[in-house]
């Protein structure tokens, strides 16, 4: 698990491939953002298979749905095709959104978690 | 509810979209434009010794990387004119704009704002991503057809001057006691520079002189005829749709 900036000095970035036992040739990744500047903490998980088939959006923009002008102001969980939103109000700590995200989407995780590098500045106010 | 529409009521509508909050960074600004994902367009205004920076916080390029795009410098290089029309510049992806007067800021908010959503709307023109993998693909085809016994994957060999390779896939002779054949997966033109050099290193290798080296390529990823020759070079270079019968060629080799 590595989180990598370069080129977008605001946010970072952890791409993982994601192994499906039954269909190893299916390429499926997930894909994960953290602003490392921005309070409250945003944050993203996708699970990619061709396009976003699952995601969890933690504290993004207020969203609206662009066909029926539904507004979602909170974290939210989407499915496929991903234009309805599930809301979650909780505040939850990266690793704890982390855990969550493989819990929904099936996945067993072999690896060692790293939090995002989050600057000094953000790290202070948060904690 | 009434219908009834008039030049306050329009003027408010819009005004409700708009909010802003006080942050480390400055001031985060939601304007009344939203990305095609339906996420609103925010920036920052941040001051600065001239006045102030009014910035997107890459909120743009953080939405095409969540969505698996990759971001490159390449990327930044072609998207620059167009974010230059609406008065702005791209660093690091993200989208910023200097404004010295406060009088200017609506207008310059407006311009982030714009620019940042020609940012993400990158994604509307970008194809989907590959639903095989194809280096998967190109294991499991030696696999099917030389064997799991014969095989071995990611298999860690020295070139001549000490470089270190992880070769895809290794199929061994018949008694599995010698690499018979090198394959390595070239899934788009950025991999031909790093396979050309493992081959070329490889094949001066004297311990892997009579290994075979093949290189296979996705049919759906042509390559040009340069790079094709270049390879050629240090190896044989083999269509994905012609791999199975390359392949079949080493169940037989005693």
């Amino acid at each position: 698990m590595t989180w990598r900036d370069k080129g977008h000095g605001d946010y970072s970035t952890c791409d993982m491939k994601v192994i499906a036992p039954s269909s190893p040739v299916w390429n499926l990744r997930l894909a994960m953002t953290a602003h490392v500047r921005k309070l409250p903490r945003k944050c993203t998980f996708s699970l990619i298979y061709g396009q976003r088939i699952f995601a969890l959006d933690v504290n993004p923009a207020r969203m609206h749905n662009n066909q029926t002008g539904e507004v979602v102001d909170v974290t939210h969980w989407t499915k496929w095709p991903c234009d309805i939103a599930e809301r979650d109000n909780r505040d939850l700590y990266h690793v704890q959104w982390f855990n969550d995200f493989l819990r929904r989407a099936n996945i067993t995780f072999h690896g060692i978690y790293e939090r995002p590098p989050y600057l000094p500045e953000q790290d202070r106010l948060f904690d | 509810m009434s219908n009834t529409i008039g030049d306050r009521i329009l003027h408010e509508s819009i005004c409700r979209l708009t909010r802003v909050f006080k942050t480390e960074q400055g001031y985060e600004v939601e304007l009344p434009q939203v990305y095609h994902t339906g996420h609103a367009v925010m920036v920052v205004v941040s001051p600065s010794q001239n006045g102030f920076i009014v910035h997107d916080n890459s909120y743009a390029a953080m939405l095409l990387s969540s969505r698996g795009v990759r971001i490159t410098p390449k990327l930044a290089e072609s998207l620059a004119p167009q974010v230059s029309a609406y008065g702005c510049e791209i660093e690091d992806f993200r989208v910023k704009r200097a404004c010295v007067d406060a009088d200017q800021l609506g207008f310059v908010m407006s311009t982030v704002g714009c620019a940042s959503r020609l940012v993400a709307d990158l994604l509307l023109k970008s194809e989907l991503a590959p639903m095989r993998d194809f280096k998967s693909s190109v294991i499991s085809q030696v696999l099917d057809t030389v064997g799991p016994a014969r095989v071995r994957t990611n298999e860690e060999v020295n070139g001549h001057l000490g470089s270190r390779y992880r070769v895809s896939a290794v199929v061994l002779d018949i008694q599995q006691a010698y690499p018979i054949a090198f394959i390595e997966p070239i899934a788009d033109r950025e991999a031909i520079a790093r396979r050309f050099k493992q081959f070329y290193d490889l094949a001066r290798t004297t311990e892997f002189e009579s290994v075979q080296r093949v290189a296979v390529y996705d049919d759906t990823q042509p390559i040009s005829s340069g790079d094709a020759l270049l390879m050629g070079e240090v190896g044989n270079l083999v269509r994905f749709r012609d791999a199975a019968v390359r392949f079949r060629e080493w169940s037989t080799i005693q």
